[in-house]
Protein backbone atom coordinates (compact mmCIF):
# COMPACT_ATOMS: atom_id res chain seq x y z
CA UNK A 1 0.00 0.00 0.00
CA UNK A 2 1.41 3.46 -1.09
CA UNK A 3 -1.03 5.96 0.09
CA UNK A 4 -1.07 9.27 -1.79
CA UNK A 5 -0.16 12.47 -0.49
CA UNK A 6 -3.33 14.16 -0.45
CA UNK A 7 -5.63 15.38 2.09
CA UNK A 8 -8.74 13.33 0.96
CA UNK A 9 -10.85 15.85 3.19
CA UNK A 10 -10.67 18.55 0.62
CA UNK A 11 -11.23 18.66 -3.19
CA UNK A 12 -7.71 17.73 -4.01
CA UNK A 13 -8.51 17.92 -7.95
CA UNK A 14 -9.44 22.14 -7.52
CA UNK A 15 -6.45 22.59 -4.76
CA UNK A 16 -4.04 21.09 -7.34
CA UNK A 17 -5.51 23.33 -10.10
CA UNK A 18 -5.11 26.25 -8.10
CA UNK A 19 -1.04 25.25 -7.41
CA UNK A 20 -0.55 24.86 -11.06
CA UNK A 21 -2.08 28.01 -11.88
CA UNK A 22 -0.23 29.69 -9.56
CA UNK A 23 3.42 28.17 -10.44
CA UNK A 24 2.50 28.68 -13.78
CA UNK A 25 1.19 32.76 -13.71
CA UNK A 26 2.99 33.84 -16.03
CA UNK A 27 1.29 31.49 -18.64
CA UNK A 28 -2.53 30.51 -17.76
CA UNK A 29 -4.80 32.40 -15.90
CA UNK A 30 -7.70 29.86 -13.56
CA UNK A 31 -11.10 30.56 -14.10
CA UNK A 32 -13.42 29.79 -11.01
CA UNK A 33 -16.93 28.42 -11.60
CA UNK A 34 -17.09 27.03 -13.84
CA UNK A 35 -13.03 25.67 -13.35
CA UNK A 36 -11.00 26.30 -16.49
CA UNK A 37 -7.69 27.12 -17.43
CA UNK A 38 -6.70 30.14 -19.73
CA UNK A 39 -4.09 30.84 -22.22
CA UNK A 40 -3.13 34.43 -20.89
CA UNK A 41 -1.30 34.86 -24.33
CA UNK A 42 -2.73 33.98 -27.64
CA UNK A 43 -1.01 34.94 -31.12
CA UNK A 44 -2.39 37.68 -32.64
CA UNK A 45 -3.23 36.38 -36.21
CA UNK A 46 -4.69 33.43 -34.30
CA UNK A 47 -9.05 33.33 -35.31
CA UNK A 48 -9.94 30.22 -33.80
CA UNK A 49 -9.96 29.09 -30.05
CA UNK A 50 -8.87 26.04 -29.10
CA UNK A 51 -9.94 24.09 -26.26
CA UNK A 52 -9.27 20.54 -24.57
CA UNK A 53 -10.29 18.84 -21.53
CA UNK A 54 -10.89 15.59 -19.27
CA UNK A 55 -10.63 13.52 -16.80
CA UNK A 56 -8.13 14.87 -14.21
CA UNK A 57 -5.33 12.39 -13.57
CA UNK A 58 -3.58 13.18 -16.46
CA UNK A 59 -1.54 15.65 -15.49
CA UNK A 60 0.25 17.49 -17.65
CA UNK A 61 -2.47 16.81 -20.15
CA UNK A 62 -4.67 19.24 -21.14
CA UNK A 63 -3.95 21.84 -18.55
CA UNK A 64 0.19 21.80 -18.96
CA UNK A 65 -0.44 22.27 -22.54
CA UNK A 66 -2.43 26.39 -22.65
CA UNK A 67 -0.20 28.89 -23.51
CA UNK A 68 1.10 30.49 -26.16
CA UNK A 69 1.21 27.92 -29.27
CA UNK A 70 -0.87 25.23 -27.82
CA UNK A 71 -4.39 25.26 -26.28
CA UNK A 72 -6.44 28.25 -25.68
CA UNK A 73 -8.09 26.85 -22.53
CA UNK A 74 -8.42 23.85 -20.56
CA UNK A 75 -11.30 22.01 -19.22
CA UNK A 76 -10.69 19.77 -15.95
CA UNK A 77 -13.31 16.82 -14.79
CA UNK A 78 -12.40 15.35 -11.71
CA UNK A 79 -10.27 12.23 -11.64
CA UNK A 80 -10.96 10.08 -14.77
CA UNK A 81 -14.09 11.81 -14.92
CA UNK A 82 -15.00 14.03 -18.00
CA UNK A 83 -15.82 17.86 -17.61
CA UNK A 84 -19.33 19.27 -16.65
CA UNK A 85 -20.92 21.14 -20.28
CA UNK A 86 -20.89 24.41 -18.49
CA UNK A 87 -17.23 23.99 -17.59
CA UNK A 88 -16.54 23.35 -21.37
CA UNK A 89 -18.97 25.89 -22.87
CA UNK A 90 -18.03 28.83 -20.33
CA UNK A 91 -14.16 27.98 -21.34
CA UNK A 92 -15.20 28.25 -25.31
CA UNK A 93 -17.11 31.02 -24.66
CA UNK A 94 -13.91 32.89 -23.07
CA UNK A 95 -11.58 31.77 -25.57
CA UNK A 96 -13.62 31.65 -28.97
CA UNK A 97 -11.84 33.74 -31.73
CA UNK A 98 -13.76 35.44 -34.76
CA UNK A 99 -14.13 32.09 -36.64
CA UNK A 100 -15.02 30.00 -33.42
CA UNK A 101 -13.92 27.33 -31.88
CA UNK A 102 -12.52 24.24 -31.89
CA UNK A 103 -12.92 21.35 -29.60
CA UNK A 104 -9.84 18.40 -28.94
CA UNK A 105 -11.80 15.23 -27.72
CA UNK A 106 -10.44 12.43 -26.46
CA UNK A 107 -12.94 9.25 -27.92
CA UNK A 108 -14.42 8.50 -24.27
CA UNK A 109 -18.56 8.57 -24.28
CA UNK A 110 -18.69 11.02 -21.54
CA UNK A 111 -16.29 13.33 -22.99
CA UNK A 112 -18.17 12.88 -26.50
CA UNK A 113 -21.26 14.07 -24.21
CA UNK A 114 -20.23 16.65 -22.75
CA UNK A 115 -18.13 18.48 -25.22
CA UNK A 116 -21.50 18.08 -27.54
CA UNK A 117 -23.97 19.47 -25.11
CA UNK A 118 -21.03 22.34 -24.74
CA UNK A 119 -21.43 22.20 -28.69
CA UNK A 120 -25.02 22.33 -28.87
CA UNK A 121 -24.99 25.53 -26.46
CA UNK A 122 -22.52 27.28 -28.30
CA UNK A 123 -24.10 26.52 -31.67
CA UNK A 124 -27.44 28.29 -29.96
CA UNK A 125 -25.53 31.09 -29.19
CA UNK A 126 -24.25 32.04 -32.59
CA UNK A 127 -20.80 30.51 -32.06
CA UNK A 128 -19.16 28.26 -34.85
CA UNK A 129 -17.95 25.32 -33.19
CA UNK A 130 -16.14 22.33 -34.16
CA UNK A 131 -14.75 19.00 -33.18
CA UNK A 132 -11.18 17.21 -33.84
CA UNK A 133 -11.82 13.62 -32.56
CA UNK A 134 -8.58 11.75 -30.70
CA UNK A 135 -8.64 7.98 -30.97
CA UNK A 136 -5.33 6.90 -30.92
CA UNK A 137 -4.94 3.83 -28.74
CA UNK A 138 -4.49 0.37 -30.95
CA UNK A 139 -5.22 -2.20 -27.89
CA UNK A 140 -9.09 -0.96 -28.43
CA UNK A 141 -9.33 -1.17 -32.09
CA UNK A 142 -10.81 -4.73 -32.18
CA UNK A 143 -13.35 -4.35 -29.58
CA UNK A 144 -16.34 -5.34 -30.78
CA UNK A 145 -18.51 -2.50 -29.21
CA UNK A 146 -19.45 0.50 -30.48
CA UNK A 147 -17.37 3.15 -28.85
CA UNK A 148 -13.56 2.80 -31.30
CA UNK A 149 -10.49 3.15 -30.13
CA UNK A 150 -9.74 5.51 -27.13
CA UNK A 151 -8.00 8.78 -27.15
CA UNK A 152 -4.50 8.84 -25.20
CA UNK A 153 -0.93 10.57 -25.61
CA UNK A 154 -1.43 11.03 -29.19
CA UNK A 155 -4.11 14.37 -28.16
CA UNK A 156 -0.91 15.83 -27.50
CA UNK A 157 0.74 15.93 -31.04
CA UNK A 158 -3.00 17.08 -32.49
CA UNK A 159 -2.90 20.08 -29.64
CA UNK A 160 0.70 21.15 -30.86
CA UNK A 161 0.40 20.58 -34.55
CA UNK A 162 -3.30 22.53 -34.16
CA UNK A 163 -1.73 25.30 -32.39
CA UNK A 164 0.98 26.13 -34.65
CA UNK A 165 -1.71 26.32 -37.29
CA UNK A 166 -3.69 28.19 -35.42
CA UNK A 167 -1.02 30.97 -35.21
CA UNK A 168 -0.64 31.19 -38.78
CA UNK A 169 -4.42 31.89 -38.86
CA UNK A 170 -5.58 28.66 -40.16
CA UNK A 171 -9.63 29.17 -40.18
CA UNK A 172 -12.02 26.79 -37.99
CA UNK A 173 -12.79 24.61 -41.28
CA UNK A 174 -8.60 24.00 -42.15
CA UNK A 175 -8.01 23.30 -38.23
CA UNK A 176 -10.78 20.85 -38.40
CA UNK A 177 -9.84 19.03 -41.73
CA UNK A 178 -6.00 18.76 -40.40
CA UNK A 179 -6.97 17.51 -36.70
CA UNK A 180 -9.06 14.70 -38.71
CA UNK A 181 -5.73 13.89 -40.71
CA UNK A 182 -3.48 13.98 -37.54
CA UNK A 183 -6.12 11.95 -35.36
CA UNK A 184 -5.99 9.13 -38.34
CA UNK A 185 -2.20 9.10 -38.91
CA UNK A 186 -1.52 9.21 -34.92
CA UNK A 187 -1.44 5.54 -32.90
CA UNK A 188 -0.41 4.16 -30.01
CA UNK A 189 0.05 1.73 -27.23
CA UNK A 190 1.00 1.05 -23.97
CA UNK A 191 1.52 -1.12 -21.42
CA UNK A 192 1.86 -1.33 -17.43
CA UNK A 193 3.70 -3.89 -14.72
CA UNK A 194 1.75 -2.06 -12.02
CA UNK A 195 -1.84 -0.50 -11.86
CA UNK A 196 -2.35 3.10 -10.01
CA UNK A 197 -2.88 4.32 -6.60
CA UNK A 198 -6.59 4.36 -5.96
CA UNK A 199 -6.79 7.97 -4.30
CA UNK A 200 -9.62 6.85 -2.59
CA UNK A 201 -8.56 4.02 -1.29
CA UNK A 202 -4.64 3.80 -1.74
CA UNK A 203 -5.07 0.47 -2.73
CA UNK A 204 -3.97 -0.36 -6.16
CA UNK A 205 -6.67 -0.73 -8.79
CA UNK A 206 -5.92 -4.07 -10.29
CA UNK A 207 -3.72 -6.95 -8.90
CA UNK A 208 -0.64 -8.34 -11.77
CA UNK A 209 1.09 -11.18 -11.09
CA UNK A 210 4.79 -11.45 -10.96
CA UNK A 211 6.56 -11.37 -14.40
CA UNK A 212 3.61 -10.52 -15.98
CA UNK A 213 2.73 -7.19 -17.47
CA UNK A 214 -0.43 -5.41 -18.87
CA UNK A 215 -0.37 -4.85 -22.80
CA UNK A 216 -2.72 -2.43 -24.36
CA UNK A 217 -3.58 -0.89 -21.12
CA UNK A 218 -5.23 2.81 -20.90
CA UNK A 219 -5.14 5.63 -18.90
CA UNK A 220 -7.93 4.95 -16.25
CA UNK A 221 -6.97 2.16 -14.40
CA UNK A 222 -8.83 -0.18 -16.57
CA UNK A 223 -7.34 -3.61 -17.16
CA UNK A 224 -5.94 -4.50 -20.73
CA UNK A 225 -7.36 -6.85 -22.65
CA UNK A 226 -4.56 -9.14 -22.20
CA UNK A 227 -1.81 -10.02 -19.86
CA UNK A 228 1.31 -11.15 -21.04
CA UNK A 229 4.60 -13.15 -19.92
CA UNK A 230 7.37 -9.55 -19.52
CA UNK A 231 9.38 -10.08 -22.26
CA UNK A 232 13.16 -7.87 -21.64
CA UNK A 233 12.74 -4.20 -22.85
CA UNK A 234 14.14 -4.26 -26.35
CA UNK A 235 11.81 -7.11 -27.36
CA UNK A 236 8.57 -5.40 -25.90
CA UNK A 237 9.85 -2.10 -27.29
CA UNK A 238 10.21 -3.61 -30.78
CA UNK A 239 6.47 -5.39 -30.66
CA UNK A 240 4.88 -1.71 -29.64
CA UNK A 241 6.76 -0.14 -32.38
CA UNK A 242 5.53 -3.06 -34.76
CA UNK A 243 1.91 -2.76 -33.76
CA UNK A 244 1.55 0.72 -33.71
CA UNK A 245 3.39 0.83 -37.20
CA UNK A 246 1.08 -1.67 -38.87
CA UNK A 247 -1.57 0.66 -38.25
CA UNK A 248 0.04 4.02 -39.74
CA UNK A 249 -0.15 4.47 -43.38
CA UNK A 250 3.84 4.26 -44.72
CA UNK A 251 6.35 7.30 -44.18
CA UNK A 252 10.13 7.45 -43.99
CA UNK A 253 9.70 10.07 -40.98
CA UNK A 254 8.13 10.33 -37.55
CA UNK A 255 7.12 12.12 -34.76
CA UNK A 256 6.98 10.27 -31.45
CA UNK A 257 6.32 9.88 -28.08
CA UNK A 258 7.12 7.80 -25.13
CA UNK A 259 4.94 8.94 -22.52
CA UNK A 260 5.49 8.01 -18.79
CA UNK A 261 1.89 6.59 -17.06
CA UNK A 262 2.69 8.34 -13.86
CA UNK A 263 5.50 6.00 -11.81
CA UNK A 264 8.38 5.78 -14.65
CA UNK A 265 11.51 7.15 -14.25
CA UNK A 266 13.02 9.24 -16.91
CA UNK A 267 15.86 7.02 -17.32
CA UNK A 268 13.50 3.89 -18.19
CA UNK A 269 11.29 6.35 -20.91
CA UNK A 270 14.74 7.35 -21.99
CA UNK A 271 15.50 3.73 -22.61
CA UNK A 272 12.41 3.57 -24.04
CA UNK A 273 12.97 5.90 -26.65
CA UNK A 274 15.90 4.97 -27.66
CA UNK A 275 14.68 1.50 -28.30
CA UNK A 276 11.65 3.24 -30.26
CA UNK A 277 14.26 4.90 -32.27
CA UNK A 278 16.08 2.04 -33.02
CA UNK A 279 13.11 0.19 -33.86
CA UNK A 280 11.49 2.44 -36.48
CA UNK A 281 15.45 3.01 -38.13
CA UNK A 282 15.17 -0.84 -38.75
CA UNK A 283 12.14 0.51 -40.85
CA UNK A 284 13.49 3.09 -42.42
CA UNK A 285 11.42 5.38 -40.31
CA UNK A 286 13.75 8.22 -38.78
CA UNK A 287 12.42 10.36 -35.59
CA UNK A 288 11.62 14.23 -37.07
CA UNK A 289 10.01 15.00 -33.81
CA UNK A 290 10.16 13.99 -30.54
CA UNK A 291 8.64 14.21 -26.71
CA UNK A 292 10.22 11.89 -23.93
CA UNK A 293 8.42 12.46 -20.48
CA UNK A 294 5.17 11.96 -17.98
CA UNK A 295 2.62 14.12 -20.26
CA UNK A 296 -0.59 11.73 -19.94
CA UNK A 297 -0.43 9.71 -17.00
CA UNK A 298 -3.07 7.63 -15.08
CA UNK A 299 -2.49 8.19 -11.93
CA UNK A 300 0.88 6.80 -10.37
CA UNK A 301 0.79 3.75 -12.80
CA UNK A 302 3.81 2.22 -13.74
CA UNK A 303 4.04 1.80 -17.55
CA UNK A 304 4.31 3.86 -20.56
CA UNK A 305 3.03 4.28 -23.78
CA UNK A 306 4.58 4.98 -27.67
CA UNK A 307 2.70 7.10 -30.05
CA UNK A 308 4.12 7.42 -33.63
CA UNK A 309 2.84 9.83 -36.05
CA UNK A 310 3.54 10.04 -39.36
CA UNK A 311 3.38 13.50 -40.80
CA UNK A 312 2.99 14.98 -44.09
CA UNK A 313 5.37 17.37 -45.15
CA UNK A 314 4.43 20.40 -43.47
CA UNK A 315 3.50 18.80 -40.26
CA UNK A 316 7.12 18.66 -39.27
CA UNK A 317 7.35 22.85 -39.52
CA UNK A 318 4.32 23.10 -37.31
CA UNK A 319 5.50 20.54 -34.33
CA UNK A 320 8.80 22.79 -34.27
CA UNK A 321 6.73 26.18 -34.43
CA UNK A 322 7.06 27.97 -30.94
CA UNK A 323 5.36 27.37 -28.30
CA UNK A 324 5.35 28.21 -24.31
CA UNK A 325 3.26 25.84 -22.10
CA UNK A 326 3.82 24.95 -18.84
CA UNK A 327 4.51 21.15 -20.66
CA UNK A 328 6.15 22.07 -23.50
CA UNK A 329 8.11 24.65 -24.90
CA UNK A 330 9.40 25.48 -27.93
CA UNK B 1 -47.21 26.27 -14.27
CA UNK B 2 -45.46 23.86 -16.35
CA UNK B 3 -42.62 23.17 -14.52
CA UNK B 4 -44.85 23.00 -11.03
CA UNK B 5 -46.59 20.08 -12.53
CA UNK B 6 -43.65 18.63 -13.96
CA UNK B 7 -41.88 18.85 -10.08
CA UNK B 8 -44.79 17.51 -8.63
CA UNK B 9 -44.84 14.27 -10.80
CA UNK B 10 -40.79 14.19 -10.02
CA UNK B 11 -41.69 14.56 -6.11
CA UNK B 12 -44.15 11.40 -6.62
CA UNK B 13 -42.15 9.14 -8.89
CA UNK B 14 -38.87 9.94 -7.39
CA UNK B 15 -38.83 6.83 -5.14
CA UNK B 16 -40.02 4.94 -7.83
CA UNK B 17 -37.26 6.50 -10.64
CA UNK B 18 -34.67 5.86 -8.07
CA UNK B 19 -35.47 2.07 -7.58
CA UNK B 20 -35.90 1.61 -11.28
CA UNK B 21 -32.69 3.33 -12.21
CA UNK B 22 -30.47 1.53 -9.64
CA UNK B 23 -31.71 -1.92 -11.31
CA UNK B 24 -30.23 -0.32 -14.59
CA UNK B 25 -28.13 2.52 -14.15
CA UNK B 26 -26.51 4.01 -11.60
CA UNK B 27 -30.07 4.94 -9.58
CA UNK B 28 -29.19 9.08 -9.58
CA UNK B 29 -31.84 9.70 -12.36
CA UNK B 30 -34.66 10.29 -9.40
CA UNK B 31 -32.61 12.92 -7.90
CA UNK B 32 -31.23 14.39 -10.90
CA UNK B 33 -34.96 14.87 -12.36
CA UNK B 34 -36.34 16.24 -9.06
CA UNK B 35 -33.10 18.02 -7.91
CA UNK B 36 -33.12 19.95 -11.36
CA UNK B 37 -37.05 20.95 -11.82
CA UNK B 38 -36.41 22.24 -7.64
CA UNK B 39 -34.51 24.27 -8.85
CA UNK B 40 -36.10 25.61 -11.89
CA UNK B 41 -39.39 26.57 -9.96
CA UNK B 42 -37.56 28.48 -7.36
CA UNK B 43 -35.93 30.30 -9.71
CA UNK B 44 -38.96 30.66 -11.94
CA UNK B 45 -40.94 34.36 -11.35
CA UNK B 46 -44.70 33.73 -9.99
CA UNK B 47 -45.69 35.14 -13.49
CA UNK B 48 -43.56 33.47 -16.19
CA UNK B 49 -45.04 32.18 -19.25
CA UNK B 50 -44.96 28.80 -21.22
CA UNK B 51 -41.76 30.40 -22.92
CA UNK B 52 -40.10 31.90 -19.47
CA UNK B 53 -40.31 28.18 -17.72
CA UNK B 54 -38.69 26.48 -21.03
CA UNK B 55 -35.90 29.10 -20.93
CA UNK B 56 -35.54 28.82 -17.25
CA UNK B 57 -35.22 25.13 -17.13
CA UNK B 58 -33.03 24.47 -20.28
CA UNK B 59 -30.53 26.87 -18.57
CA UNK B 60 -30.75 25.14 -15.44
CA UNK B 61 -30.65 21.45 -16.68
CA UNK B 62 -27.89 22.48 -18.76
CA UNK B 63 -25.48 24.34 -16.02
CA UNK B 64 -26.51 22.74 -12.89
CA UNK B 65 -27.85 18.99 -13.33
CA UNK B 66 -25.82 15.94 -12.98
CA UNK B 67 -25.61 13.00 -14.82
CA UNK B 68 -25.43 12.30 -18.37
CA UNK B 69 -29.42 12.71 -18.86
CA UNK B 70 -29.88 16.07 -17.01
CA UNK B 71 -27.69 18.53 -19.20
CA UNK B 72 -29.54 16.22 -22.16
CA UNK B 73 -32.81 17.18 -20.87
CA UNK B 74 -31.63 20.59 -20.67
CA UNK B 75 -30.82 20.28 -24.29
CA UNK B 76 -34.39 19.14 -25.25
CA UNK B 77 -36.24 22.37 -23.31
CA UNK B 78 -33.62 24.63 -24.40
CA UNK B 79 -35.11 23.57 -28.07
CA UNK B 80 -38.58 24.27 -26.58
CA UNK B 81 -38.00 27.59 -25.63
CA UNK B 82 -36.13 28.66 -29.14
CA UNK B 83 -39.13 27.29 -31.08
CA UNK B 84 -41.96 29.33 -28.48
CA UNK B 85 -39.62 32.71 -28.48
CA UNK B 86 -39.45 32.51 -32.16
CA UNK B 87 -43.06 31.14 -33.23
CA UNK B 88 -44.92 32.00 -29.89
CA UNK B 89 -47.00 29.75 -27.61
CA UNK B 90 -48.62 27.22 -30.02
CA UNK B 91 -48.98 23.29 -30.03
CA UNK B 92 -47.13 23.38 -33.52
CA UNK B 93 -44.24 25.38 -31.97
CA UNK B 94 -44.12 22.97 -28.80
CA UNK B 95 -44.37 20.14 -31.25
CA UNK B 96 -41.43 21.57 -33.64
CA UNK B 97 -39.16 22.33 -30.80
CA UNK B 98 -39.70 19.15 -29.22
CA UNK B 99 -38.57 17.77 -32.83
CA UNK B 100 -35.50 19.74 -32.64
CA UNK B 101 -34.38 18.98 -28.97
CA UNK B 102 -34.66 15.19 -30.03
CA UNK B 103 -32.39 15.82 -32.65
CA UNK B 104 -30.22 18.14 -30.59
CA UNK B 105 -30.80 15.03 -27.70
CA UNK B 106 -29.81 11.74 -30.66
CA UNK B 107 -27.09 14.27 -32.36
CA UNK B 108 -25.10 14.55 -29.14
CA UNK B 109 -25.99 11.29 -27.31
CA UNK B 110 -25.50 9.26 -30.61
CA UNK B 111 -28.56 6.86 -29.34
CA UNK B 112 -31.22 5.56 -31.78
CA UNK B 113 -34.27 4.36 -31.31
CA UNK B 114 -33.82 0.97 -29.52
CA UNK B 115 -30.69 1.93 -27.41
CA UNK B 116 -33.01 1.96 -24.24
CA UNK B 117 -32.76 5.87 -23.44
CA UNK B 118 -35.13 8.68 -23.60
CA UNK B 119 -34.87 8.67 -27.05
CA UNK B 120 -37.34 5.67 -26.98
CA UNK B 121 -40.13 8.06 -25.73
CA UNK B 122 -39.31 10.73 -27.47
CA UNK B 123 -38.77 9.71 -31.21
CA UNK B 124 -41.97 7.79 -31.16
CA UNK B 125 -44.43 10.66 -28.85
CA UNK B 126 -42.99 12.70 -31.96
CA UNK B 127 -44.49 10.33 -34.96
CA UNK B 128 -47.97 10.44 -32.65
CA UNK B 129 -47.71 13.73 -32.57
CA UNK B 130 -47.67 14.41 -36.59
CA UNK B 131 -50.76 12.37 -36.85
CA UNK B 132 -52.38 13.83 -34.04
CA UNK B 133 -53.63 17.35 -35.46
CA UNK B 134 -53.67 20.44 -34.11
CA UNK B 135 -54.63 21.70 -31.28
CA UNK B 136 -53.22 17.98 -29.58
CA UNK B 137 -54.68 16.13 -27.96
CA UNK B 138 -52.50 16.07 -25.22
CA UNK B 139 -53.93 13.45 -22.82
CA UNK B 140 -53.73 11.04 -25.59
CA UNK B 141 -50.28 11.90 -26.28
CA UNK B 142 -49.11 11.71 -22.61
CA UNK B 143 -50.89 7.64 -22.47
CA UNK B 144 -48.83 6.92 -26.04
CA UNK B 145 -45.72 8.23 -24.27
CA UNK B 146 -46.29 6.20 -21.03
CA UNK B 147 -46.77 3.68 -23.14
CA UNK B 148 -43.77 3.97 -24.98
CA UNK B 149 -41.14 4.09 -22.02
CA UNK B 150 -42.76 1.26 -20.31
CA UNK B 151 -41.84 -0.06 -23.89
CA UNK B 152 -38.31 0.09 -22.46
CA UNK B 153 -38.43 -2.53 -20.36
CA UNK B 154 -38.02 -5.44 -23.14
CA UNK B 155 -34.89 -3.32 -24.38
CA UNK B 156 -31.70 -4.08 -23.79
CA UNK B 157 -29.09 -1.34 -22.78
CA UNK B 158 -26.60 -0.35 -25.26
CA UNK B 159 -25.73 3.41 -24.24
CA UNK B 160 -24.53 4.65 -20.99
CA UNK B 161 -23.92 3.28 -17.76
CA UNK B 162 -26.79 1.20 -18.21
CA UNK B 163 -24.64 -0.31 -21.29
CA UNK B 164 -22.71 -2.31 -18.16
CA UNK B 165 -25.39 -4.33 -16.53
CA UNK B 166 -26.42 -5.77 -20.57
CA UNK B 167 -29.33 -8.13 -20.13
CA UNK B 168 -29.65 -7.87 -16.66
CA UNK B 169 -31.90 -4.51 -17.15
CA UNK B 170 -34.53 -6.63 -19.07
CA UNK B 171 -37.87 -6.25 -17.26
CA UNK B 172 -37.68 -2.77 -15.94
CA UNK B 173 -38.19 0.63 -18.24
CA UNK B 174 -35.30 3.35 -18.69
CA UNK B 175 -35.67 5.91 -15.76
CA UNK B 176 -34.86 8.40 -18.25
CA UNK B 177 -37.67 6.74 -20.92
CA UNK B 178 -40.21 7.39 -17.36
CA UNK B 179 -38.92 10.56 -16.98
CA UNK B 180 -39.89 12.16 -20.23
CA UNK B 181 -43.10 10.31 -19.81
CA UNK B 182 -43.57 12.25 -16.61
CA UNK B 183 -43.02 15.63 -19.25
CA UNK B 184 -45.61 14.72 -21.09
CA UNK B 185 -48.29 13.95 -18.56
CA UNK B 186 -47.48 17.77 -17.16
CA UNK B 187 -48.27 18.96 -20.63
CA UNK B 188 -51.38 16.91 -20.43
CA UNK B 189 -52.43 17.72 -17.14
CA UNK B 190 -52.69 21.72 -18.23
CA UNK B 191 -55.63 20.97 -19.81
CA UNK B 192 -57.15 17.84 -18.09
CA UNK B 193 -56.99 15.79 -15.15
CA UNK B 194 -55.23 12.55 -15.83
CA UNK B 195 -54.33 9.51 -13.53
CA UNK B 196 -50.90 9.41 -12.25
CA UNK B 197 -48.95 6.32 -13.50
CA UNK B 198 -49.75 3.98 -10.93
CA UNK B 199 -46.19 1.90 -10.82
CA UNK B 200 -44.54 5.37 -10.48
CA UNK B 201 -46.99 6.23 -7.21
CA UNK B 202 -44.75 4.92 -4.30
CA UNK B 203 -46.07 5.19 -1.07
CA UNK B 204 -42.67 4.81 0.40
CA UNK B 205 -39.68 7.44 0.05
CA UNK B 206 -36.56 4.68 -0.12
CA UNK B 207 -33.66 6.34 0.99
CA UNK B 208 -32.09 9.13 -1.58
CA UNK B 209 -29.37 7.11 -3.47
CA UNK B 210 -25.25 7.95 -3.13
CA UNK B 211 -24.07 10.97 -3.98
CA UNK B 212 -25.45 11.96 -7.94
CA UNK B 213 -22.46 11.16 -10.11
CA UNK B 214 -20.68 13.45 -12.51
CA UNK B 215 -21.57 13.28 -16.16
CA UNK B 216 -18.76 11.50 -16.45
CA UNK B 217 -17.89 8.87 -14.91
CA UNK B 218 -18.41 7.57 -18.61
CA UNK B 219 -14.99 8.85 -19.77
CA UNK B 220 -13.14 5.67 -18.45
Amino acid sequence: MAEPFLDSSSDYVDRALAGFALDHRDIVDLHDNPAFVRAKATAPGRRVGLVSGGGSGHEPMHAGFVGAGMLDAAVPGKVFASPHNRQIYEASRAVAGPDGVLHIVKNYTGDRINFGIAAERLAHDGIPVARVLVDDDVATESEKTATGRRGTAATIVVEKLLGAAADRGDDLDSLAKLGSLVASASRSVAVASLAHTSPVTGELAFPLPEGEIEYGVGIHGERAAQSIARPPLPALVSRMTTEVLGKLPAGDRAIVLVNGLGGTTSIELYNVFALVAEALHGRGVEVAGSLVGTLSPALDMKGFSITVTIPADDWIGLWDAPARTAALRK
Amino acid sequence: MLMSTYLEAAETAHAALTRIDQAAGDGDFGDNLRGGLRGVVAALPADAGLTTEFTVAGTYFLDEVGGTSGPLIGLLLQNVAVSLGRDGETDAALVAGLEAGTAAIQRVGEAVVGDRTMVDTLAPTLDDLRTSGDPVDWAAIAGRALEHARATASLSPRMGRASYVGDRALGVPDAGAMGIALLFWALASRSSSLAFPSELASPSEPASSSEPASSSELEA
